[in-house]
């Protein structure tokens, strides 16, 4: 779990329950257990639970729905909800030689505003599968391929650094690839908006999301080739006008 | 929204707010949308303090932006019924 791991408490409990051809996980402090229709699913089920009580019940960091890669101190933060492109961008960004920090959330130290690496294997849906046939065995089945980064590139984990550039990407098959200029405001909002926890910190969620995103440039990328996502994010970090 | 063209401006509801370069990004504390304004937004959300009537601000916006006062007066419904649908404007003040 990376930086949002706890050593506090006594950890936790999920129970598997087998009710015939298909699985039950009770989750902790859950009212409802997570339905498991397929028995091969139950890796990513159980993964996704411990992610969701992760990213909900850290204390240390605001915690926002992103995906995440840096260039050294760069950090680059692409917002957004769950199968929104957001670990096949990432993935192909790790790909280009960008750090991981990971491909589900952005972690900001409350205390110090610094982004903290939370580089949890990366979950590829079918989707992006033929996209990275070297990352998933031919004949995998099932509703997600976790991949451990280092299997992406060697060495490619990232620990800390701070916001350079936030990206909404909106992902339309076959349309032109377009960038467009967000003002800071626009950046920060679209943060708060894909925070976990917003709720719990509201005065401070803000705050701190202006402070963390200061220098920062913000961008809605809209298209349908990988390739040229990758090259316009590339060109961001180089400074480069859209 | 009804807003009397010689009635107050809706009153704005206290919420968590952070204002970045001119525009402003506000939180509904009771279900975490979040609403970000642009810097006209963020002016006339400023002046949602029941100070200003609807003509008075109708009649100014007019004038700074040379736009005929029945379209200012139609965009601005428009912009206080997104608030309101937002849940950012005082309720008791909403059918003002």
């Amino acid at each position: 779990l990376g930086s949002l791991a706890r050593s506090d408490g006594d950890g936790a409990e999920y129970v598997l329950r087998d009710v015939g051809s298909s699985c039950l996980i009770d989750v902790p402090g859950a009212s409802e257990s997570v339905v498991v229709a397929e028995r091969q699913d139950l890796g990513s089920h159980l993964l996704s639970a411990i992610n969701h009580r992760a990213c909900y019940e850290t204390t240390s960091a605001l915690v926002v729905h992103a995906g995440v890669v840096a260039r050294g101190d760069d950090v680059v933060v692409i917002p957004g909800r769950p199968d929104a492109g957001k670990s096949t961008l990432v993935t192909a960004l790790v790909r280009s030689g960008l750090d991981y920090l990971s491909d589900e959330a952005l972690a900001i130290d409350l205390v110090t505003g610094e982004v903290i690496a939370y580089p949890k294997a990366i979950s590829l849906d079918p989707g992006s599968w033929p996209l990275f046939p070297d990352l998933v065995p031919e004949g995998t089945t099932g509703v997600r391929h976790h991949v451990p980064p280092e299997s992406v590139r060697s060495g490619c984990v990232g620990t800390t650094g701070r916001i350079r550039v936030v990206v909404s990407r909106r992902y339309v098959p076959g349309a032109p690839t377009t960038l467009e200029p967000l003002s800071r405001a626009g950046g920060v909002a679209l943060l708060a908006d894909h925070a976990f926890t917003i709720l719990r910190r509201s005065d401070e969620a803000l705050a701190l999301l202006d402070d963390a995103t200061v220098g920062a440039s913000c961008h809605r990328l809209t298209g349908g080739d990988l390739d040229e996502a990758v090259e316009a994010i590339m060109n961001l970090l180089d400074g480069s006008p859209p | 929204m009804r807003l009397e063209a010689d009635g107050p401006l809706p009153i704005r509801r206290r919420a968590p707010s952070r204002e970045i370069d001119g525009e402003i990004v506000i939180l509904n504390p009771a279900t975490g949308a979040v609403t970000h304004l642009d810097r006209l937004g963020t002016m006339i959300w400023h002046l949602l303090d029941q100070s200003t009537t609807v003509q008075q601000l109708v009649d100014d916006l007019s004038t700074a932006f040379e736009v005929a006062p029945p379209t200012v007066e139609r965009d601005l419904r428009v912009f206080l019924g997104a608030l309101a649908d937002a849940g950012l404007l005082d309720a008791a003040t909403e059918s003002g």
